[in-house]
């Protein structure tokens, strides 16, 4: 079933209530990220690297194969992000990428070869969907991308950096007071 | 010249009211202490000696134009130890409380007005001297409003200060301290009042004395209207002037690298999400588009060029003195860019490793991509086309 486009103001209340209440780590971890989001959606999600450099690249089956740098397998019981590139703030956004799949409940695309020998110690059986990060040709990509860039520009673009310790280890009069006379943050 | 300082007195409090109600309106603190700053602004505006005395002919009676002014002073100060107790989370009992106190004092404030309505001011009176004459009226006028107001400035005082020395952050703690000592100089203020008061009640008052008070008074509520007005606005005004600084910089980053964004993209249109990423607004979010797909583009020169030809140009640029730069690896890449370009491989071929940086924020990739850009678009342009040269025969043999 096709699912219904997202507007860009959506988007932005999705990239919200993704971030409302999860301790984003600081400075910024993609691992402990996808572990907070996955914490709140009752579900694991683990983030894998290609395990070396000589690993060939991961492609997408069937006519017209594509190469995908980022890769988002579900399991019945957990969920797995396979990142490739080696760039720090290109993995992070492709991990956001297949993290914004999750959020948005994206269906499966494309199988993608070689994709369960990067995870062997699970069974192929269980895998539930697989989604890679190709083209923006599909919505659910477009939307995906979207998103990421969105959480991209809040979590590691400019000035998402340290803000000194708000209300850390201060008690609630503290916290009410910076929170009062403290600056915003926006999105 | 006064007049100058009581204009200048009500225009800062404007230009703060005006400051705090845009930056923080939204929250229902900051709009509380809003409240505050409104009440003391109109007040000091209304003694400006031309909209006084406008006010007091259309009351008919100088002293109501100064209970006018008390009771926005009055209620500012009210506003501020409410301010102050939804800080502190205390109860709605604290605050009824402090309503009854500023419903007495406004009672015994205008008691003497209504006890002898029509009394002329004392001779000596110039200007916004308000309700003063030698008799007990004018303590029981005077005292529980500056009584009052002097329990909301110390409240303002010790809690800012207490609180400014627990904060962990720089901004919040500086705005803090700055209200405190905004509040110690309205205390001042207070007491010249009380010493105004008693030297009236002694009979000590000479033209020379109110020309002193007026200026004394005048000026002080100049420094403590704008320390506390800018201690309250610190942060938000910091984050403000650092906001613009990155949009700045966010900008100057995109004009830089529009040239690489574009030779990279027209070889391969599919990478690009919404269009050219300046178009984007806001800046940043354009600023992370330009940095991932100038990216996304590098993932694709990966697969289609060889690492012969990357070992053969960082060959070359290691003969040279660059070797040891900083840059070295931005030029590289912009090497193996340029090399790409006129080449044009097919993809599938290669398997190279470009130099991935180790920025770890955007805006750090985003200089690091600049200085590609820089070289790519062509600083150092004799060197890279050796390396690009280089590679070529290397390949070829």
């Amino acid at each position: 079933m096709r699912q219904r486009q997202l507007s860009w103001r959506e988007m932005v209340r999705r990239c919200d209530e993704l971030l409302d209440g999860i301790a984003v780590p600081d400075p910024f971890d993609l691992d402990e990220f996808a572990t907070a989001v996955g914490g709140r959606r009752g579900r694991t999600i683990r983030v894998a690297s290609l395990p070396n450099e000589d690993e060939a690249p991961l492609t997408t089956m069937g006519d017209g194969a594509r190469t995908v740098c980022g890769l988002l397998v579900r399991f019945a019981t957990e969920d797995v992000i396979v990142v490739e590139p080696r760039n720090w703030v290109h993995r992070v956004h492709v991990g956001l990428h297949e993290i914004a799949h999750l959020v948005c409940e994206h269906a499966s695309t494309a199988p993608v070869k070689g994709a369960l020998r990067l995870l062997p110690d699970l069974d192929e059986s269980m895998v539930r969907a697989v989604l890679g990060r190709t083209r923006y040709s599909e919505e659910q990509e477009r939307e995906a991308e979207a998103l990421a860039s969105l959480l991209s520009a809040r979590l590691i673009g400019p000035g998402s950096g340290p803000r000194g310790r708000a209300g850390e280890g201060a008690d609630e009069v503290m916290a009410r007071l910076e929170r009062a006379i403290g600056g915003a943050t926006e999105c | 010249m006064l007049t100058a300082v009581y204009v200048l007195r009500a225009a800062s409090g404007w230009l703060l009211v005006l400051s705090r109600y845009r930056l923080v309106q939204q929250r229902g603190t900051a709009r509380l202490f809003w409240v505050s700053v409104l009440c003391a602004t109109v007040g000091a505006t209304v003694q400006i000696f031309a909209v006084y005395k406008s006010v007091a002919a259309l009351l008919g009676d100088s002293r109501y134009a100064s209970i006018v002014i008390l009771s926005l002073a009055l209620f500012s100060a009210l506003a501020n130890r409410m301010v102050l107790m939804s800080l502190m989370g205390r109860t709605a009992r604290s605050a009824y409380r402090d309503w009854i106190a500023v419903a007495v004092a406004f009672g015994v404030m205008v008691f003497p007005v209504l006890t002898a309505p029509g009394a002329p001011p004392p001779a000596t009176c110039v200007g916004t001297c308000g309700f003063m004459d030698h008799t007990w009226r004018s303590w029981c006028h005077w005292l529980p409003v500056l009584a009052y107001m002097a329990w909301s400035f110390i409240s303002s005082c010790v809690f800012c200060y207490q609180y400014g020395n627990r904060s962990g952050r720089p901004a919040v703690r500086t705005g803090l301290w700055l209200i405190s000592f905004g509040a110690a100089l309205a205390l001042a203020w207070v007491a010249l009042r009380v010493a105004a008061l008693a030297a009236w009640h002694a009979g000590l008052v000479t033209p020379q004395f109110v020309s002193v008070d007026d200026w004394a008074e005048a000026l002080i509520w100049v420094a403590s209207m704008n320390l506390v007005g800018i201690g309250a606005v610190w942060e938000p005004l910091g984050d403000q002037a650092r906001a613009a600084g990155e949009w700045a910089r966010a900008l100057r980053s995109l004009w830089r690298l529009r040239r690489l964004w574009r030779a990279l993209i027209a070889s391969q249109p599919e990478v690009t999400l919404v269009g050219p990423p300046w178009a984007l607004r806001p800046v940043r979010l354009g600023l992370v588009r330009c940095v991932v797909e100038i990216r996304d583009c590098f993932r694709e020169v990966e697969r289609s060029v060889s690492s012969q030809v990357v070992a053969a140009i960082e060959r070359h640029i290691a003969s040279t003195d660059w070797a040891s730069r900083p840059d070295a690896d931005a030029l590289v890449t912009a090497a193996v860019l340029r090399w790409w370009m006129s080449e044009r491989p097919a993809v599938g071929v290669g398997g190279c490793r470009l130099p991935a940086g180790n920025a770890r924020d955007i805006a750090a990739d985003a200089t690091w991509l600049e200085q590609v850009a820089r070289f790519f678009a062509g600083s150092k342009s004799e060197l890279i086309d050796a390396a690009v040269a280089a590679a070529r025969t290397e390949v070829a043999a």
